[in-house]
């Protein structure tokens, strides 16, 4: 038996079946019309199920369900000194104390992962509620002074929200900062024709109000879990 | 200059530069090709007829149908669809679906066809396309798996996942506009128009169930938007979804809109020829 009979045998056995038990020119409108119910019904059921509980705001807000990487061990709220975005000096262990607190360090040139990070963050705090809103601070670190000025950090920081601080600081202020976060002090990783890149931790850290590390997140955290867990965090403290 | 064989979502930020896809280019050549050397080889065959294998209206149809499938399928609307913005992606659906397969479909004469329809590959069509019914819940099958956020984050990062998509999105929508012209060899003419705008409404009605999930829901479906770099600043991913349940919503009412004019204009034509005939 060649490929061809084969080809057409299958389909003759399909077209039986689905004269015989599905439908034919002849099915009654009614059957017609309950059959294109079970689709919608069940294309309505697959988008809901695959989206899990990402698509609203969940109920029940878990601290057991967090979606950061526990720290373990205590490690303390970081101390060092820089500059904000208006100029003046910004003492990060006493300004931000006693708040769920993002400390993250990056570059306003990034390409990928820092603004994805801020907008994810941003849009999920636009969704969170006003105690949520208020009682979290999200610090971002500039690792590229040269190219970051406090006015060029300000901007970048706007289109994701207003209330986001902005720091930078000299290279060896920042290298301080860096290592009193306990993470690696970033560095150039790849120079261009027009510019170049920068090598840096892609982690955001989450300082709880007890002043200790307690959360850290990676890239690929979700809108709908940052709103879990920053809820989850603020509300429950 | 970035060659790759088909669009995809891919980890990089969106640049305004050109991307080649020879892939694309490729199967839009076969098209085109193929259509090309049907109408030539069933000219030779019909020699002795009187009329053209296509007129040029079914010509400038198929021939508009594949320029508008390359330029939705092909950088940058194909790239942005793929990995960027789901607003894209939803243009894409709807113009592949509404416009690009009944162009295409339009565009193929009955004379062309005529030699190549008991061909044993076409004999599963031709069985589809006598069903209507079944054309449309394969269509609107197809909407639902190729929107499920699950699969459609599996298959956007991957060339021929991508690639599988579009070819799944024109076959079901050609099938069903095949099928929806199918009607037309009814004797019984106004039962054909209204069957026809029956199926139409249908899909244009069922779309608005995903495109409500987008609108209302608090957060992106897709991992693949959500994670993607922005294209234009000030466009969140939650934005970018509450646009593409509109264009679901309301790109499909302008279609639906000319299709009923169409029908409508067409019914009065033939009431008033027919008016005429009696007096």
């Amino acid at each position: 038996m060649n490929i061809k009979n084969f080809a057409v045998s299958i389909f003759r056995i399909a077209q039986h079946f689905v004269n015989r038990f599905i439908i034919s020119k002849s099915t009654p409108i009614t059957y017609q019309i309950s059959i294109i119910f079970s689709l919608v019904f069940f294309a309505t059921i697959c988008i809901a199920c695959s989206s899990e509980d990402r698509m609203f705001k969940e109920d029940s807000l878990e601290k057991d369900r967090l979606s950061g990487i526990k720290v373990d061990g205590v490690v303390q709220r970081p101390d060092f000194i820089l500059q904000d975005t208006k100029g003046n000096s910004f003492d990060f262990q006493q300004k931000t104390s006693g708040k769920v607190t993002l400390l993250y360090f990056g570059y306003t040139n990034c390409p990928d992962i820092c603004p994805v990070h801020f907008s994810n963050i941003a849009a999920a705090l636009d969704q969170s509620p006003y105690e949520v809103r208020n009682g979290v601070e999200v610090v971002f670190v500039s690792v590229d002074p040269k190219r970051d000025s406090p006015q060029k950090i300000r901007e970048w920081l706007d289109f994701f929200d207003t209330d986001f601080i902005g720091l930078t600081g000299t290279y060896s202020d920042l290298e301080i900062a860096q290592n009193a976060a306990g993470t690696p002090a970033a560095f150039v990783s790849e120079v261009y024709e027009n510019g170049y890149s920068i090598a840096h931790a892609a982690w955001i850290f989450l300082y709880t109000q007890d002043d200790l590390l307690y959360l850290k997140y990676p890239t690929g955290t979700r809108q709908s879990e940052w709103a879990h867990d920053l809820e989850a965090l603020v509300l429950q403290n | 200059m970035e060659v790759s064989w088909w669009c995809s979502a891919r980890p990089v930020s969106w640049s305004w530069d050109p991307q080649f896809f020879p892939g694309i280019w490729i199967v839009m050549l076969c098209i085109i090709g193929s259509y090309i050397f049907v109408y030539i080889k069933s000219s030779k065959k019909n020699s002795s007829l009187d009329r053209e294998i296509a007129t040029n209206k079914e010509k400038l149809s198929f021939i508009s149908g594949w320029l508008l499938l390359w330029i939705m399928t092909d950088w940058p609307i194909g790239v942005l669809g793929s990995g960027y913005l789901l607003s894209a992606h939803m243009l894409q659906y709807v113009i592949y679906s509404l416009v690009v397969a009944p162009l295409l479909v339009g565009g193929i004469s009955k004379p062309m066809i005529s030699y190549y329809k008991d061909l044993w590959i076409f004999i599963p069509i031709r069985f589809l396309i006598s069903r209507p019914f079944i054309c449309f819940v394969v269509f609107n099958i197809v909407l639902a798996i190729t929107h499920i956020p699950y699969f459609t984050d599996i298959l956007k990062p991957l060339q021929l996942g991508q690639m599988l998509i579009d070819v799944l999105w024109i076959s079901a929508a050609m099938l069903f506009w095949s099928a929806i012209g199918s009607f037309d060899d009814q004797s019984d003419v106004s039962l054909a128009r209204a069957q026809k705008l029956l199926y139409i409404i249908g899909i244009t009605l069922l779309p608005t169930i995903p495109g409500a999930f987008f609108v209302f829901s608090d957060f992106p479906l897709y991992t693949t938007y959500e994670f993607a770099t922005r294209v234009f600043n000030g466009l969140s991913a939650r934005e970018d979804q509450m646009y593409a349940g509109l264009i679901m919503w309301m790109g499909m009412t302008p279609i639906l809109l000319i299709r009923l004019a169409m029908a409508f204009f067409s019914w009065s034509e033939s009431e008033s020829r027919r008016a005429g005939t009696i007096d």
